[in-house]
């Protein structure tokens, strides 16, 4: 696994920059904020359809660019840098799931513009790996499901929910469609605007079986990946948009980044972000190619990722001065990503427990 | 997964290297696992540099030297593996690295057909060892004030000034020396790179006893010292580009053999901390838990440097590694001793016999300061890489 960006990553890369500079600016995401749906619908078929970026990693007799995960992750990066309002990340997470679990009846139209979500969290718990209550009994025609999800990340527009529920045995993880009987659900406010959360309530919903407690935990930990990709581009371009900041505004007579004391801080946030990334193109590579590893570095790069955003946003607010405490500015749209990803799936702390093992304790 | 990815014959190859070790240290050398290296560098001079030798014979020196009349020219991939499984089999810290990693790049880059014939092959077979004459007492993250001078007198230059922080001078052969050969020349400009041997009447050598009671650096004084003529590498007054050119070496081979003496460090400490009942506390088990998570991020950061396309993904390398260990290390020092509890406060023996969690904790503050500062290194991503003016008012 060669973790240096390859000549087609970048081209990958700079293709979806330059088109998410074109359509998903800070007014476009203000826009989506705005709107009910919480995104741009003709963006969304155009990333989707045309470009095919959610089937990047789905074989391609599926209808997939038969990629793999770590060019997932380069679009992932660009996407966070552009705090894209759009189901992008939770459909990517549902794809590589069913995928590598076999449940291949979906996937078509997951290539195709339909959103997919992971519903893993219930009301009430703080446990990390969550604690999952939600009943999956054996009916007639298959398997029904019964409880509730809490917050679920783009929950309320998803055409295919990936739900984790104990069956006879232990916890599984279930396809439920977005239609199906017994599913309702209620959009959660968020302080992370650019975001859409619902809560689900399922009375008897069915459910189609993808796997056992592996397939739940592989779940947990592609969507710990992805959104470490997606924190390592909202912390790139955020302290990019700082430095631009440093370089160009002057006070005292100099531009600030003449100053020892703001220069030290860019460097040192630039260190951290940078092996943040590296961590998390190495996780990226593991849900690809060893995924035995990822119930190890799929925290780890969460953990590490949802740090250095939240460590390069604070700097940010405070080293654009006043301006960052502006609605007009995006500063506050990076720290509240920040806030949003370091307290969802897995504190900082619960991460480091779950390590605990690893670290030889 | 492990490592970056290798090629046919990379296992082998292992194989080759880990049973030689092995034999080697099992052997003649056994005594010498875990000798010397940073903070340890008075330690078994004699056997090292037998050792050394040793590591000549075999062909262990040089390997990645890209000139194959001198050295093995081994891919990338066999170069990290040799590091790696030298750390991994805890051999001793090496006496000649100066001269092999240092020296001999700089030779094959800017030297003569005559200066690498004459000066590699005692470099190769581990006889001849060489230090660094770069900082002086006012010259020390401003390396560009160097005030050592040298003056052309007929067949030779002959250099009076002062070098510190000279690590391992006492036991060198050679020097290469930054002096100035400009008279009046300021900065950058009229510096060059001369070669000098340590036995002469004019140079004297002064170990600096460090915070751990022990000596690697030394100052060294030139007198009136003399080099011969020829011995500039490089074209005189082109000392400053050849100089910085040795910074640019550094491709990051060693890091992940490096890292393999960090992980064993805090296993170490890991295991304390089990047994004495520090791990108990879940506030020193959490500083255990993150230094290994970044202990991971280095590793991951190491192979993405190590990548095809590194030079355009991470041209920031050798700043961020710097930064990242460093900082690592001094931490693991101060944790080592958070470990210890009141016992870190006892030494293990008259008359300063420092445990090795003192030693870590005292001699690792200069990581920080020595081979670029953390503050020279955040210039230098502050400059070059993130294009922020320098500080001048």
């Amino acid at each position: 696994m060669d973790l240096s960006l390859s000549e087609e990553q970048r081209d990958l890369r700079d293709a979806v920059r330059s088109m998410l500079a074109k359509a998903a600016g800070s007014e476009a995401v203000r826009a989506a904020m705005a709107a009910p749906s919480g995104r741009d619908d003709a963006l969304w078929r155009q990333l989707t359809g045309e470009l095919g970026l959610t089937g990047l990693a789905v074989p391609e007799e599926l209808g997939g660019a038969g990629a793999t995960f770590a060019e997932v992750a380069v679009v992932l990066e660009e996407v966070g840098a552009a705090l894209l309002a759009a189901p992008y990340t939770s459909t990517v997470v549902v794809a590589e799931v069913l995928a590598r679990f076999g449940d291949a009846a979906f996937l078509p139209a997951l290539v195709d513009g339909a959103v997919g979500a992971l519903a893993l969290a219930e009301p009430g718990d703080r446990s990390w790996p969550p604690r999952i209550g939600c009943a999956a009994a054996r009916g007639a025609e298959g398997w029904l499901l019964t409880g509730s999800k809490a917050a679920v990340p783009d929950g309320g527009a998803a055409d295919v929910l990936l739900v984790a529920a104990v069956d006879d045995r232990d916890d599984a993880l279930f396809a439920v469609a977005g239609d199906a009987p017994g599913l309702a659900r209620v959009d959660v406010p968020l302080m992370d605007q650019t975001r859409r959360a619902a809560d689900l309530a399922l009375d008897g919903v069915p459910a189609v079986r993808v796997g056992g407690a592996d397939a739940a935990a592989f779940a947990r930990d592609v969507a710990a990946v992805a959104a470490a990709c997606e924190a390592v581009g909202t912390g790139r371009r955020a302290l990019e948009r700082t430095v631009d900041h440093l370089r160009t505004r002057v006070q005292f007579g100099r531009v600030l980044g003449s100053f020892q004391a703001l220069r030290h801080r860019a460097a040192d946030l630039f260190t951290a972000v940078e092996a943040a990334a590296s961590t998390a193109r190495y996780a990226a590579g593991v849900v690809a190619t060893a995924p035995e590893e990822l119930p190890v570095v799929a925290p780890l790069a969460k953990l590490v990722c949802a740090q250095a955003l939240s460590d390069v946003a604070a700097e940010a607010l405070q080293l654009h001065g006043g301006i960052a405490i502006t609605w007009e500015h995006d500063a506050h749209l990076w720290f509240k990503r920040a806030a949003h990803v370091q307290h969802t799936g897995g504190s900082p702390e619960q991460l480091r427990r779950l390590l605990a093992p690893a670290a030889g304790l | 997964m492990t490592g970056i990815a290798e090629a046919p014959g990379d296992a082998a190859f292992r194989t080759e290297i880990r049973d030689w070790l092995e034999t080697q240290l099992s052997g003649d050398f056994a005594g010498l696992r875990g000798s010397g290296g940073p903070g340890r560098e008075h330690e078994q001079l004699a056997e090292r540099a037998a050792w050394e030798r040793r590591l000549g014979e075999a062909g262990w020196i040089g390997i990645g030297w890209p000139d194959a009349r001198y050295g093995r020219a081994l891919s990338l991939a066999q170069q990290v593996i040799f590091h790696e499984e030298y750390a991994r089999a805890a051999a001793p810290g090496r006496l000649g690295h100066i001269g092999e990693q240092l020296l001999a790049p700089t030779l094959l880059a800017h030297g003569s057909e005559e200066q690498k014939q004459r000066f590699l092959p005692g470099v190769g077979s581990g006889e001849v060892f060489w230090c660094q004459g770069y900082s002086e007492p006012d010259a020390g993250s401003d390396l560009a004030n160097v005030g050592t001078r040298a003056v052309l007198d007929g067949d030779r230059w002959v250099v009076t000034g002062q070098k510190i922080w000279t690590s391992l001078a006492h036991v060198s052969d050679w020097c290469f020396v930054i002096a100035r050969t400009e008279l009046g020349s300021k900065r950058h400009a009229g510096l060059s790179f001369l070669l000098l041997p340590m036995d002469q009447p004019g140079i004297t050598v002064r170990p600096i006893v460090q915070l751990t009671g022990t000596s690697e650096f030394n100052e060294v004084f030139f007198d009136g010292a003399v080099a011969a003529a020829g011995d500039v590498v490089g074209e005189a007054g082109n000392g400053w580009r050849v100089a910085m050119s040795l910074l640019g070496f550094e491709r990051g081979v060693s890091t992940l053999g490096q890292q393999i003496g960090f992980a064993r460090e805090l296993e170490t400490i890991t295991e304390r901390a089990r047994v004495n009942g520090a791990a108990d506390d879940p506030v020193l088990a959490d500083r255990i838990v993150s230094a290994w998570v970044d202990l991971q991020v280095m590793r991951h950061t190491a192979l993405r440097t190590l990548g095809a396309d590194a030079a355009r993904d991470a041209p920031w390398a050798a700043n961020v590694s710097k930064l990242l260990w460093a900082n690592w290390h001094r931490r693991l020092g101060e944790l080592a001793m958070a470990v210890e509890g009141p016992a870190a406060a006892v030494t293990s023996g008259l008359p300063y016999e420092l445990t090795d969690e003192q030693r870590l904790f005292l001699f690792s503050r200069a990581d920080t300061i020595y081979g670029g500062s953390n503050e020279v290194q955040r210039n230098v991503l502050a400059e070059r890489h993130l294009g922020l003016p320098r500080d001048r008012a």
